[in-house]
């Protein structure tokens, strides 16, 4: 991903879980980018895999 | 890590209520920062925040705050011990973001009229941390029976707290350079 402030490739640093209740899975994943030039932080949302869901019913 | 800019560590007062004594302890830890080298720092009061209460989470996402967070390698914290906690509108301040926390440090100084200085809301504070992204420090300032530590002007009055408080600022500034080469060099395989 590019900085949408400066046009740097972003390095993607973390993947983070979040809860969403508009999911049939109750999670979604968020990417977390960040650029080593201006400090921009962006986040993007991605499915949940059936073999990443930790609890079950 | 780039150099060019300076590390950003905003300080949060962390209440709203009228005659608060974390007022001088948040001025006090502002005033250590802004003596720093290499650090740039803001005084951020969610008492001039006025986010929604009818409404939470990034729902309620005060643009100002959400860019000090986004531009932040590090926050302090300073919060008053209420009820064995932190309170519920500092709480409801924090959860308003999320992406802007992550992989950033957090230190927090606590604030309270007994002696525990805030002890028991600096262990409350550590799932939510966590689950915000942030990394906490090990590394606290406990400011116990805060009526005789400063004056009704701020005024600090028991010196010990200028040591501590650099210990926990030199804590916080390392863990913040690392945080900060590792977002921008070291990617998630």
């Amino acid at each position: 991903m590019r900085c949408p402030n400066c046009g740097t490739l972003m390095n993607r640093h973390a993947e983070k879980p979040i809860k969403d209740p508009h999911v049939p899975e109750g999670e979604v994943i968020a990417s977390i980018h960040y650029c080593p030039r201006c400090g921009k932080v962006e986040a993007e949302l991605e499915p949940l895999l059936n073999s990443e869901i930790n609890f079950r019913e | 890590m780039n150099e060019a800019r300076l590390l950003s560590i905003p300080v949060i007062l962390g209440t709203t209520r009228k005659g608060r004594m974390s007022a001088h302890a948040a001025q006090f830890v502002f005033g250590q920062l802004q003596k720093r080298e290499g650090v740039t720092t803001e005084l951020i009061d969610i008492a001039e925040l006025k986010l929604p209460v009818d409404d939470a989470g990034e729902a309620v996402k005060d643009p100002r705050f959400s860019a000090a967070m986004e531009r932040a390698d590090a926050i302090v914290i300073v919060s008053p011990e209420y009820n064995h906690s932190f309170p519920g509108l500092l709480k409801h301040v924090l959860d308003s973001c999320l992406k802007e926390y992550i992989h950033k440090a957090a230190g927090i100084v606590g604030v309270s009229a007994g002696v525990f200085g805030g002890a028991r809301a600096i262990e409350h504070f550590q799932p939510v941390l966590r689950e915000l992204g942030l990394v906490s420090i090990f590394w606290d300032v406990n400011f116990g029976t805060v009526e005789k530590v400063f004056d009704g002007n701020g005024q600090l009055l028991d010196h010990v707290y200028v040591r501590r408080t650099d210990k926990f600022l030199n804590e916080l500034i390392w863990m913040a350079k690392v945080l900060r080469y590792g977002r921008e060099n070291i990617s998630l395989e």
